[in-house]
């Protein structure tokens, strides 16, 4: 029992509170803000431009939602995100093309400015061009 | 024989049949009823070309939505409005016919079936080929249009193109020859005479801007003035029923409908090796056609919603120079004179037209070798489909001509045009072009512009010049002007020819139908008066 000393005790306590605290305040970071590498990994595929810029901020503004919902739904299609992931351009713009026509098949669909477009390219314009 | 009102001594004319309006359906009922009658008259406003003091007899009051002017809507002298007609022609579909459930003033007292040999003949008039039920070219483009739009709710149809038929110009020369045809130029029908206790017209009263007034006396008379000035005449006529003449019940001029003309909407394709051809205006022999998409019956039944036509302009990557020549003078002479060579004749504008030509040669050389390309298999990228929607408006009261004050330069009450947009067909509208919009994203053929903002934007919908339903068909006199037969309810003699009595408009232009209608009430009154 005297091998637990105050000093030892002190050392202990930070070494298991550093870690918990990082992993806490990542899942904090993480549940505000949307993870950049994601975002970042999306961007490389479709980066921002001013049509970007200009139809994501609509579309954010038109629909009251935000980008990290857009990201959300993005994440949730695991097909796009793993062939982000695997960094093949061909696989993700598939993918990316798959969805949109499914989106438009299941009446998915936003209207910017006239233009109707699928529910996933509105998200990626959100992410990656007002997000 | 052709004949002038103003220098007309007697005060009285006679004939077996009356037809005052010398439109489509006047000249068309004049030509049918000469066949049989020996003294058939035409009563024609306006002189054989446009008089702005007659044209002027047209200025009313645009009230409700916004639309063109009255004056500018219409044509008012020999051929009608014929003389700046597009040429679109079909047949109105077998549904427009049926009376639909929880469809208020649905239906026509009779089916598309009796009309079919009455079209048949009509297509000779309109000079767009032979009436087929199938279409060549509707099933060349099934494969284009699935490679573009994916979407059951969408089919293909055919529009055929008439050269276009101007009536006065076309059958000037058969009504001059006619011994039993008079036509009588500057003829305005400022009266009609009821007798027989209000069940028959004894006489119509003619006067000319020049101040000539005579009666004509008949058998049978027929208006035919078209679906505003014809609420207009018998609104008017009321000496004898104060409400007007057929106006019993107070439906003369309601049910106004016009096609809504919707521009704004265009495809931009992301496919290169599209093959587009069989989207393109074709020709069979000398009449052109082309393929539109439609909303069909079964969506039209299942949502409620009225008939649409979707028409399809293909837009092409072309050099600045090409397109210089294609909107140039010389290219539409050029085109002129090769249309009138396709359909054997030269046409009455031979020399003007030559002369047009070839004042710029390089323009029509540049055509011809941007052709000779294409047909070597150069072809230039599709840039976008320009569309532009042309919707059924539903039957509604509400929206009508009416008397307005002011009088003309002959005295009768102007009239007023109280057309209504209401949001049943703004929705029919909206989601034509929406189901447009996804069937060509789920194809991944590209995306689409819509024409309207939403449903509620209604700044974007214009006239299509067709005026129809002010003296609507019905059995019931409670529910329609006219009879199935085309005659003024409680009145013997008096007819009315021409798109006002269109019960329900479809989605198709009107001529060809209103030209099929007035060989069926020709037949009809063959059977029915005495020559």
């Amino acid at each position: 029992m005297n091998r637990w000393t105050r000093r030892g005790l002190l050392i202990g306590g930070i070494v298991v509170a550093l870690p918990v605290a990082a992993i806490a305040g990542g899942k904090l970071f993480c549940a505000v803000r949307p993870p950049k590498s994601r975002v970042s990994l999306l961007q490389s595929y479709f980066p921002a431009t001013e049509a970007t810029d200009t139809l994501g901020a609509q579309y954010l503004e038109q629909s009251g939602s935000s980008a990290l919902a857009s990201l959300q739904r993005l994440e949730r299609q695991a097909h796009i995100m793993r062939a982000a992931e695997s960094g093949c351009r061909i696989s993700t713009m598939s993918a990316f093309e798959q969805a949109c026509r499914d989106d438009f098949r299941a009446g998915r669909v936003g209207c910017i400015d006239g233009w109707v477009l699928s529910q996933t390219e509105l998200d990626v314009v959100a992410v990656c061009g007002a997000g | 024989m052709i004949i002038d009102a103003r220098q007309i001594t007697d005060r009285e004319l006679r004939g077996s049949i009356a037809i005052i309006g010398g439109g489509a359906a006047g000249i068309t009922l004049a030509l049918e009823l000469g066949k049989q009658f020996k003294d058939v008259l035409l009563l024609e406003s306006g002189g054989l070309d446009l008089e702005p003091d007659t044209q002027k007899l047209y200025d009313g009051d645009v009230i409700g939505h916004d639309t063109a002017a009255l004056e500018t809507a219409r044509l008012r002298f020999f051929g009608g409005t014929t003389n700046h007609w597009e040429g679109k022609c079909a047949p109105l579909d077998a549904i427009d016919f049926e009376r639909l459930l929880g469809r208020p003033y649905s239906g026509w007292p009779f089916t598309l079936d009796e009309l079919i040999p009455f079209y048949k003949r009509a297509y000779s008039y309109c000079e767009i080929g032979p009436f087929r039920t199938t279409s060549a070219i509707v099933d060349r483009a099934q494969a284009a249009v699935k490679q573009m739009a994916e979407s059951p709710d969408l089919v293909a149809t055919e529009f055929r193109y008439s050269p276009p038929t101007r009536f006065g110009e076309r059958y000037r020369a058969d009504l001059r020859a006619s011994d039993n045809i008079k036509v009588c130029l500057h003829a305005n029908v400022i009266d009609i005479a009821v007798a027989d206790g209000g069940r028959e017209v004894a006489s119509v009263a003619v006067q000319t801007l020049s101040g000539v007034k005579f009666q004509v006396k008949a058998a049978a008379f027929i208006l035919c003035c078209g679906g505003i000035e014809n609420p207009r005449i018998l609104l008017n006529c009321n000496r004898f029923f104060p409400q007007g003449i057929g106006n019993q019940n107070g439906l003369v001029g309601r049910f106004f409908m016009d096609h809504y003309e919707v521009y704004g909407a265009s495809i931009v394709p992301d496919h290169e090796n599209f093959n587009y051809e069989p989207l393109a205006y074709h020709y069979e022999g000398a009449t052109r056609a082309s393929v539109a998409l439609m909303n069909p019956p079964d969506v039209v039944r299942r949502e409620g919603r009225a008939g649409c036509s979707v028409i399809m302009d293909l837009e092409f990557n072309v050099s600045e120079q090409l397109q210089k020549a294609q909107k140039s003078a010389a290219y539409r002479a050029f085109q002129q004179l090769a249309r009138n060579a396709r359909m054997g004749g030269v046409g009455h504008a031979l020399a003007t037209q030559g002369c047009t030509a070839l004042g710029d040669l390089g323009s029509i050389a540049t055509i011809l070798s941007d052709r000779a390309m294409a047909a070597l298999g150069h072809k230039a990228g599709l840039k976008s489909i320009t569309l532009r929607l042309e919707g059924e408006q539903l039957p509604n009261p509400d929206s009508r001509v009416e008397l307005i004050d002011g009088v003309d330069a002959l005295g009768m009450r102007k009239c007023g045009l109280d057309w209504k947009v209401p949001a049943d067909d703004r929705n029919n509208l909206y989601q034509t072009a929406l189901t447009l919009a996804k069937a060509v994203g789920a194809t991944g053929f590209g995306r689409m512009v819509m024409p309207m903002k939403s449903v509620d934007d209604d700044s974007t919908i214009g006239t299509s010049f067709h005026h129809m339903g002010t003296t609507r068909m019905h059995g019931d006199p409670k529910q329609g002007v006219v009879d199935r037969n085309c005659a003024i309810h409680g009145l013997a003699n008096f007819y009315v020819a021409g798109s006002s009595v269109f019960p329900t408009c479809g989605r198709v232009n009107p001529t060809l139908s209103i030209v099929t209608l007035a060989i069926r009430l020709a037949d009809y009154l063959k059977t029915k008066v005495n020559a």
